[in-house]
């Protein structure tokens, strides 16, 4: 009797286990949405990447991001890219920038690949207005 | 016969050299204001005493006599200012790299620029009446670099949950280059490039770290001279659109309207 209630309890420990574990993990980003590109610090609580499209000019990739902020608010939005070449290497580190977004702005980014070789980005977004949960 | 043999050879050298361009690079001109405050206290004393006396004595009289004199001097003089001058010169560092990273990715030949040891003014700025001088009489090209910033930093950073703490120190180094043709004096490209490095040590309470000044010279070197030649050749064009290096004299792409390819737009 005691092994089964031990076997019990290490069943439901297992279960529980799992269950946090597939609540933790949220299904990953369809490819070609604007998630899939996006990395955030820490769910954003009141901004939201609204608009994001890319093109090459001149051999060079040029990116644009539209961000809005739902909050009656300011809200101060910390942003960089990160650039990857053809082989998925990433291509240096750029800087935070900081950017404060008004209440209900939108605001457009726009960035510059550093090299012809950048083929692909992901936009790295961090605002000190976050819910602490993953995105 | 063994002679005459080699000369074949050397039409092919003679070939092999006029393909490629020879580039010189010069040291890195800067020019920096220099302040200054002096202030001198000259004071001299100079003083001096003197006492005489004199005693005489006989059966009928005694007579004494007692002289003193004293002179005493001051000079003092207080002088306080502050200068300020710009500072000319060349920079013998980090150009090492640059060379090393242009033979590698380019196809450029290198020669040995004339370092400036006049004393140092504002003609050091003077690229052309420098090249006008033969000073790179053997390049086709000159890159010309001037130093924009160059910034030290050393920061003491906690780690927040431990009791020990981030030194970092770092260097950034910012140029300004031009790549002139030696005889048309045309840019043909032209770019600001940024070479960074740093060391960063944990230290604990109590410790004392001493950062790597070579370790950080030597990564800022390598950065500016990854920079300056990945620059140099998007400039000139020796990337395709893969991102692939171009083979030399392939053709640009047509001048004109921007080479745009269709957008990608990315779906909420």
């Amino acid at each position: 009797m005691k092994t089964f209630n031990k076997a019990l309890l290490t069943g439901m420990l297992t279960s529980a286990c799992l269950l946090t574990a597939c609540t933790n993990h949220a299904p990953p980003p369809q490819p070609g949405s604007i998630n899939s590109k996006l990395e955030q610090l820490g769910e954003m609580s009141y901004l939201q990447v609204s608009d994001l499209k890319a093109v090459k000019r001149n051999h060079l990739l040029f990116v644009q991001a539209e961000i809005t902020n739902t909050d009656d608010d300011n809200q101060q939005l910390f942003y960089r890219f990160k650039w990857v070449d053809a082989s998925g290497f990433a291509l240096g580190e750029e800087a935070w920038k900081p950017l404060v977004l008004y209440a209900y702005q939108k605001q457009t980014l726009s960035a510059v690949a550093p090299s012809p070789q950048a083929t692909d980005f992901k936009l790295e977004v961090n605002s000190t207005d976050n819910t602490g949960d993953r995105p | 016969m063994k002679s005459l043999s080699f000369l074949w050879v050397l039409p092919l050298l003679m070939i092999g050299n006029a393909e490629a361009a020879k580039i010189a690079v010069t040291d890195l001109t800067y020019s920096e204001r220099v302040s200054g405050y002096f202030h001198v206290v000259d004071y001299h004393n100079k003083s001096s005493a003197r006492a005489s006396q004199s005693d005489r004595e006989n059966n009928y009289s005694s007579s004494s006599r007692y002289s003193e004199s004293g002179r005493s001097q001051t000079d003092y003089t207080e002088v306080e200012s502050s200068y300020s001058y710009i500072e000319y010169g060349e920079l013998r560092k980090f150009v090492g790299d640059i060379k090393g990273e242009i033979l590698k990715t380019s196809g450029f030949q290198l020669t040995q620029a004339k370092p400036y040891t006049s004393k140092g003014s504002e003609k050091i700025f003077d690229i052309i009446a420098r090249i006008k001088k033969g000073y790179y009489s053997n390049a086709d090209y000159v890159l010309f670099g001037t130093v924009t910033e160059l910034e030290f930093r050393d920061e003491l950073n906690p780690i927040i949950g431990t009791n020990t703490s981030s030194n970092t120190f770092s260097l950034m180094l910012v140029a300004e280059f031009s790549l002139i043709n030696t005889r048309t004096f045309e840019v043909k490209a032209a770019f600001s490039a940024t070479g960074e490095g740093e060391d960063a040590r944990m230290a604990s309470a109590g410790s004392r770290v001493v950062p790597s000044r070579g370790k950080v010279i030597s990564a800022v070197s390598k950065s500016l001279g990854e920079d300056v030649a990945r620059q140099m050749n998007e400039q000139l064009g020796n990337y395709t659109d893969s991102g692939e290096r171009a083979e030399r004299g392939a053709p640009a792409p047509p001048a004109g309207l921007p080479n745009e390819g269709p957008v990608t737009r990315f779906t909420p």
